[in-house]
């Protein structure tokens, strides 16, 4: 991967320099339903265009972030870091 | 009689009209897309229609490393690509299609005791359902690649290896054009650059596609477009738990031929065979990302050359010819996706991860066999897109690690 | 037949040092300078090998390593461009794919019965009898393939140079001198890259040297940094650029590009194009002005416009007859020469060499004899897009060059020169100016406004329109369409037919470019036969994906360094010192064992023993709320752990898998010391500071791994070791099994757990690493007259396992749950919330399928790690540990058998290969099942 990454707190770097961790997930409840719980362990987005997701800057700082990147340009338009996220943008796992 | 249809062009597939409606449209004109086309129409199934957004095998079927092998690591995976490499080894004199299939052999290099436990784990289950792999050590390795350095030089020595003799590579184009051929000659259409953006459901039940060539009728879909699973699957309403990865490849310029036997090296990440054509064919992991880019990275380029050299070291002053890339549907176990979902007719065939292309003559039969006899096969029973929802998955992580 | 002209300014060779070379068997005379090439050329060889497939005689013909068929073995090494590689004294060339030798060539027959291989013909026979193909296949396989593989190892290390310029220009021709001299003397930082030994480009091929001398001068003269030999080979994500050079990687990121890449000449096709003597005119501009060869006595010149009658200009002066074929049948032509009008070539004639061509107009099917032995192409150019395309860049097809220019370039991107469609050095330059001032902008160095404006029309794309020669001839006999891999046109036409009738089909079946040129040579004919063939213009018929290395690379070059990391411990020259066999665990380098296994285990069991265990993976938690972090991550309770008490704990993802096990160690009322297992460190950082951020607890994770070295002090004795070597109480009351004290050790400070993983009496020293030297001389000191022993991992796991103790990721897997690995105990299910928790109810409903249990099994023989639990002949189960233990008296280890199994004393078959015994379960660890020795 040879795209560059903002890190909230370093600044623009390779992206060799990070550990990817995943489009953002909300992990169900200790009351879940079997469907719930399924869903949230196994289903994905995974969609072909913006996505949000974790990144960490294993060979630097090794803060966790999240990003909205293009998944098929690579093209990363924002960077924050995880205080910063909207609670309501929390996205649902796959709906059950 | 056989040397005079050599010498005349062979019609490979026709052009058709699109008509609006069909018993079984086929989404994604890959070697799986094709060969269930051509199960099907062996069963007499024949208003099928398959349709590809660019040409047949554009996908991860015309970009593969085209290795095909049975020694996986669970009973289930095993029984399965055995039956799939035993369809392989005359598929070419059912099709009337030379694959070009070369069984010379397949070795997993284990360079640390890790990945020795695995190869005796792997062998045992091979064993004892019947496949030929056993392991083998630094002697033994050497009368099989004597241009393998089994010196101390490298960084992690090779300490053994699987060898399954009957792995082998084929050419996967030819795979997918003799399917394609034999299809089209049974009444089943090919529809290239057509795009499907939508799949009509109907009260739980598929009723057709839409594309951008018009729309069809369909009481049954079936998905098998790899990579793009999750989107195809979206139009029909299913949620998957597919993430898709990028995988890439390079071959050398050509060279008279040195290597017989195909290398696979689970520490280095690696795998290495030499085409018919003599060009030394390298592949490695997929991305540790999720992307829909086929490009090729430097960084790949850059380590997987590295890792090469370790292997074969006297490949440092031959050439990188051409660079390449593909997506792989990768699941949470690393075993694929196949066959019914909650929507009525809606069938997948996916989750092939870097695994796809071996497993190409079973999954068309076994797909085929579910719509002819609307029953799932045993074989494939443990795949279904349920086990998700069950939790009860069937991991394949171990064979899967740099599985060529 | 070639021969060497008289000296001329600007040539390249030193005609005062001959230098000689090998050719096969001949003796090649040669000046410095020379390339293998072009001493060949003056040596009268015309044959510089045979082709891919029909092995076809094949000569030099574009002289810029953009063609096959100069690809010659060269001091052992397969498919060097003898075109530019430069001849060296001593040096040993082959020509490759022929035997006995290129000249005459056995396989020859394969152009003669080419007849019998239509396209894809291998998919159309052989696949019966089944064994056809198996039998005919090893020869197919042995005629691929060009040189042949090097026999020597390369363990040359190469250099990786990162570079970040202001701009970086890609070619040194006239644009790319004019780029690079503007903007250094704006003041912009600027590597200027070219893969030939000097600048110039096509410039090099000019009679006159004085514009590219002023413009060398110029642009190398400033501050701007050039790289010759290198080559741009790719673009990649983000705009870095890969470039290849001596030796050296170049990975580049810079503000702007400018891309000079020029063009490449393509050849017509008609039958016999591919003969030696039919050359582009970029081959033959080289060999008379840089190297002093004519190549040829009478020369044939086709040309579409204006320029290629400078070649026809060249030739003339240098002593050749020339006739000049113009595709163009309106007027306008410089007189000189006995010019066809309106005509084309129809077919070249010959064997060995070109000896005629017949000339008339397009569309007709034989005309006129012309005898010659040198036929020169001037008139398809195509510019160099590749590195464009792949960065981004969209092309067009212009009209009146006839051909794909870039139209929109990506931000802080240009294209100038040739690649853009200049057709004159003139307009090369200024184009190059313009953008060299634009960049030298862009990075923030003032320019003048009024230099561009008038650049800009300058620099403006003229010229006059271009007439192609036609996509195909209608003469009989093969004509190439790719001569990489010998694809005729009808051989094109043919598999369109069959239904290959897009560019990327036809391309997967009949492998055009996919050879060596990678497209250079032949894309656009290509593109114009499958456009003719499927109904398309060109303009219609894009180019197949620009893919990298435009120009190919060294495995070794991209290999670069070839640095491993390894880790070793600040205690490893006292392991070296002591004789320690070392094996790799991950990326450490640890001590498998010092004198022998065995002996190691009995001096731990009667005596005590040392083992370095700086590799665990430790962490500091603190915070507020590190407890609910812990609690949350790990299935056990922590909320009761007491200050300077520690705990096992395994930690589980969300599925209620297994991922790791370590000891906690509760430092302070809002502070732990938590241990991991060595190779799992960095995963098990990201998992825990994962959750961390997602659930925005207020605990701090701070991973000491390296910071802090550990020792495990084990063995009856060990605490008699201990007391020598600290003032603190470590007797057993006042510090009883799983507790942990801060105190000195040796003098160094240090955190002490008291846990024992090999089943005795043991004391877990955690301390600032830099001491480690220290620390292990002064316990191995104290510890002598007890009979210390240093012991490495293989006694550790041979204890380890007399106590049944699991390795996670040996003994366990990708689906292992704490129920059916024996650690259910561990589950406090009446936890509010922990990961795995909700999954794990379910598990322990249904109850395991598997369960992991001990076993021992006879002496004589060792089942290996891996071996398979057999039930009726089915695997069923797998033997994940597995030793001999002298303590215990034969075969003890861990295996996975099905739950039903899992009773004290139940049997089950174990097999490997052709071997087989019968282990039996023990549910209780073999060796002091009650833990006395242990918590002692």
């Amino acid at each position: 991967m040879t795209f560059l990454i903002t890190c909230p707190n370093c600044g623009p770097r390779e992206a060799l320099e990070f550990s990817f961790g995943g489009e953002t997930t909300r992990r169900a409840s200790p009351s879940a339903t079997d469907r719930e719980l399924a869903a949230a362990l196994y289903f994905r987005r995974n969609v072909n265009g913006w996505q949000t997701e974790w990144w960490v800057h294993q060979s630097g700082c090794r803060a966790w972030f999240l990003a909205e990147r293009h998944t098929t340009t690579n093209e990363i338009r924002r960077t924050y870091r995880p205080q910063d996220r909207p609670r309501d943008e929390e996205q649902e796992a796959a709906p059950a | 009689m056989h040397p005079i249809r050599y010498f005349r062009p062979w019609r490979m597939w026709r052009r058709h009209e699109m008509k609006d409606a069909y018993d079984v449209v086929i989404v994604g004109g890959g070697a799986h897309g094709l060969a269930i086309a051509y199960e099907l129409a062996k069963r007499g199934i024949r208003d099928v229609a398959v349709l590809d957004k660019s040409y047949i095998g554009a996908g991860g079927s015309g970009r593969n490393t085209t290795i095909v092998r049975a020694n996986y690591r669970t009973p289930e995976g095993v029984a399965f690509y055995k039956e799939s490499l035993r369809l392989y080894e005359q598929l070419a004199q059912e099709l009337d299609y030379n694959l070009l299939l070369s069984q010379e052999g397949h070795l997993t290099l284990a360079h640390a005791e890790r990945a020795v436990i695995v190869a005796h784990e792997r062998a045992e289950v091979n064993r004892l359902l019947g496949v030929d792999s056993r392991v083998i050590y630094p002697d033994e390795i050497a009368k099989l690649c004597p241009e393998l350095d089994l010196s101390t030089h490298p960084d992690f020595p090779i300490m053994a290896a699987l060898y399954h003799p009957p792995g082998g590579v084929i050419r996967h184009d030819a795979v997918v054009w003799a399917y394609a051929r034999m299809a089209d000659r049974m009444g089943v259409h090919i529809h290239q650059g057509t795009d499907v953006t939508d799949i009509d459901v109907r009260d739980g039940r598929v009723t057709g596609v839409r594309t951008n060539r018009g729309d069809i009728a369909a009481g049954i879909v079936i998905s098998a477009v790899a990579g793009w699973t999750s989107e195809v699957c979206r139009m029909a309403g299913v949620e998957t738990p597919i993430v898709t990865h990028p995988l890439q490849a390079f071959v050398t310029e050509p060279l008279k031929p040195f290597l017989d036997v195909i290398l696979v090296s689970a520490t280095l990440h690696v795998y290495i065979s030499q085409t018919d054509r003599g060009e030394v064919l390298i592949g490695s992991e997929i991305e540790p990302y999720t992307s829909y880019s086929q490009e090729s990275t430097l960084d790949f380029l850059e380590v997987t050359a590295a890792h090469s050299l370790e292997l074969l070291p006297m490949l440092g002053k031959v050439k990188l010819m051409r660079a390449w890339g593909g997506l792989c549907d990768v699941t949470p176990d690393y075993s694929p996706i196949m066959g019914l979902t909650d929507v009525e007719g809606f069938l997948i065939d996916g989750g092939w991860g870097t695994y796809g292309f071996k497993a190409t003559p079973i999954v068309g039969v076994t797909m085929a066999d579910l719509i002819a006899d609307n029953q799932v096969p045993d074989l494939i029973a443990p795949f279904a897109l349920e086990r998700f929802w069950k939790r009860e998955l069937v991991s394949e992580i171990a064979a899967a690690a740099v599985s060529h | 037949m070639s021969e060497r002209l008289p000296a001329r300014q600007g040539e390249a060779i030193r005609r005062d040092r001959r230098i000689r070379f090998r050719l096969e068997r001949r003796t090649i005379a040669a000046f410095e300078g020379d390339t293998v090439g072009s001493a060949l050329a003056a040596a009268g060889v015309t044959i510089t090998g045979r082709s891919f497939k029909y092995h076809r005689p094949r000569g030099l013909s574009c002289m810029t390593g953009s063609c096959p068929n100069c690809l010659m073995q060269i001091d052992g090494i397969p498919n060097v461009r003898a075109c530019t590689e430069p001849a060296r004294e001593g040096m040993r060339v082959e020509r490759q794919n022929a035997w006995p030798s290129a000249d005459r060539d056995i396989h020859g027959w394969l152009n003669t019965f080419s007849f019998m291989m239509p396209p894809g013909f291998y998919y159309k026979i052989f696949q019966h009898p089944h064994w056809a193909w198996p039998l005919v296949e090893p020869y197919i396989r042995s005629k691929a393939g060009l040189g042949r593989v090097p026999q020597e190892p390369d363990h040359r290390r190469r250099r990786r140079i990162n570079l970040h310029p202001d701009v970086l220009v890609i070619g040194a021709g006239a644009a790319g001198l004019a780029a690079t001299a503007e903007a250094a003397k704006a003041g912009a930082s600027v590597v200027l890259l070219d893969q030939g030994r000097e600048a110039g480009g096509h410039l090099l091929g000019e009679a006159s040297s004085t514009l590219r001398s002023a413009l060398a001068r110029e642009a190398l003269g400033s501050r701007a940094r050039f790289l010759a030999e290198t080559a741009a080979f790719g673009v990649f994500g983000g705009g870095l650029i890969g470039a290849s050079g001596p030796d050296a990687l170049y990975r580049i990121r810079a503000q702007h590009v400018i891309f000079a890449t020029g063009a490449v000449e393509g050849s017509a096709v008609f039958p016999g194009n591919d003969l030696p003597g039919v050359m582009l005119s970029s081959a033959v501009h080289l060999l008379l002005h840089r190297y002093g060869v004519l190549p040829g006595r009478r020369a044939v010149v086709l040309t579409g416009d204006n320029v290629g009658y400078s070649t026809a200009w060249a030739l003339k002066d240098a002593g050749a007859e020339v006739t000049v074929v113009d595709l163009r049948s309106d007027g306008g032509w410089p007189e000189g020469f006995p010019v066809f009008a309106g005509a084309t070539i129809l077919s070249a004639h010959g064997r060995r060499r070109v000896s005629a061509v017949s000339v008339g107009t397009v569309g007709a099917t034989s005309g006129q004899k012309v005898s010659c032995d040198l036929v020169v192409n001037a008139c398809v150019q195509t510019p160099s897009t590749n590195l464009l395309a792949q960065a981004g860049a969209r092309l067009v097809f212009d009209e009146t060059l006839q051909a794909f220019l870039p139209d929109e370039m990506p931000d802080r991107m240009w294209a100038v020169g040739a690649v853009a469609g200049a057709r004159s050095p003139e307009a090369s330059v200024a184009q190059g100016r313009l953008a060299g001032l634009e960049a030298a902008a862009g990075s923030g160095h003032p320019v003048d406004a009024a230099s561009i404006a008038a650049l800009r029309s300058e620099a403006a794309r003229s010229g006059d329109p271009i007439v192609l020669p036609p996509e195909a001839s209608a003469a009989s006999g093969k004509q190439f369409a790719c001569v990489c891999m010998d694809v005729t046109a009808k051989e094109l036409t043919t598999a369109a037919a069959e239904g290959f009738d897009s560019m990327e089909l036809l391309k997967r079946y009949t492998t055009i470019t996919m050879g060596p040129c990678q497209g250079k040579a032949c894309m656009a004919s290509s593109q114009r036969l499958c456009g003719a063939i499927t109904g398309r213009s060109f303009a219609e018929t894009s180019p197949t994906t620009s893919r990298p290395p435009w120009v190919p690379v060294e495995m070794g070059t991209l290999a670069g360094a070839r640095l491993t990391p390894r880790k070793e411990t600040t205690m490893h020259d006292r392991h070296v010192a002591a004789g320690a066999e070392f094996m790799w665990a991950g990326d450490w380098r640890r001590p498998h064992h010092y004198t022998t296994p065995e002996a190691e285990v009995a001096a731990v069991r009667n005596r005590v023993g040392l083992i370095d265990v700086s590799t665990l993976g430790t962490f500091r938690i603190k915070g507020p709320e590190s407890v609910e972090l812990l609690e949350r991550l790990y299935p056990n309770r922590f909320s009761d752990l007491a200050v300077g008490r520690v705990r096992y704990g395994v930690m589980l993802n969300d599925e209620g898998v297994i991922l790791d096990d370590g000891a906690v160690v509760r430092l302070a009322d809002d502070e732990f010391f938590v241990t991991v297992t060595t190779g799992n460190t960095a995963a098990l950082e990201r998992w825990i500071t994962w959750w961390n951020a997602d659930w925005g607890l207020d605990a701090l994770i701070l991973n000491v791994t390296g910071a802090y070295g550990a020792v495990n002090l084990a063995g009856p004795r060990a605490r008699d070791v201990m007391t020598s070597l600290t003032d603190a109480d470590v007797s057993g009351s006042a510090m009883p099994y799983m507790t942990a004290t801060r105190m000195a050790v040796a003098d160094v400070p240090s955190l002490v757990l008291r846990i024992g993983f090999v089943g005795e009496t043991g004391y877990e020293i955690h301390f600032p690493s830099a001491y480690g030297e220290h620390l292990w001389d002064a316990v191995m000191g104290a510890g002598r007259s007890h009979g210390i022993v240093a012991f490495g991992l293989e006694a550790q796991r041979i204890l380890r396992l007399e106590k049944q103790h699991i390795l996670v990721g040996q003994d366990t897997d990708a689906e292992s749950d704490p129920y059916e690995a024996g650690l259910g105990w561990m589950v406090k299910d009446d936890k509010e919330d922990f990961l795995g928790l909700r999954s794990l109810r379910d598990l322990k409903e249904r109850g395991p399928l598997e369960r992991l249990v001990g076993f021992t099994a006879p002496e004589r023989w060792l089942p290996p790690e891996g071996a398979s639990v057999v039930r009726e002949g089915a695997w069923v189960g797998r033997v994940t540990s597995a030793r001999r233990s002298e303590a215990v008296g034969g075969v003890v280890g861990l295996a996975w058998v099905p739950a039903e199994w899992a009773a004290d004393g139940s049997t089950f078959e174990i097999q490997f290969g052709g071997s087989h015994t019968i282990g039996t379960v023990r549910i209780d660890p073999f060796y002091d099942p009650r833990g006395e020795r242990l918590r002692s």
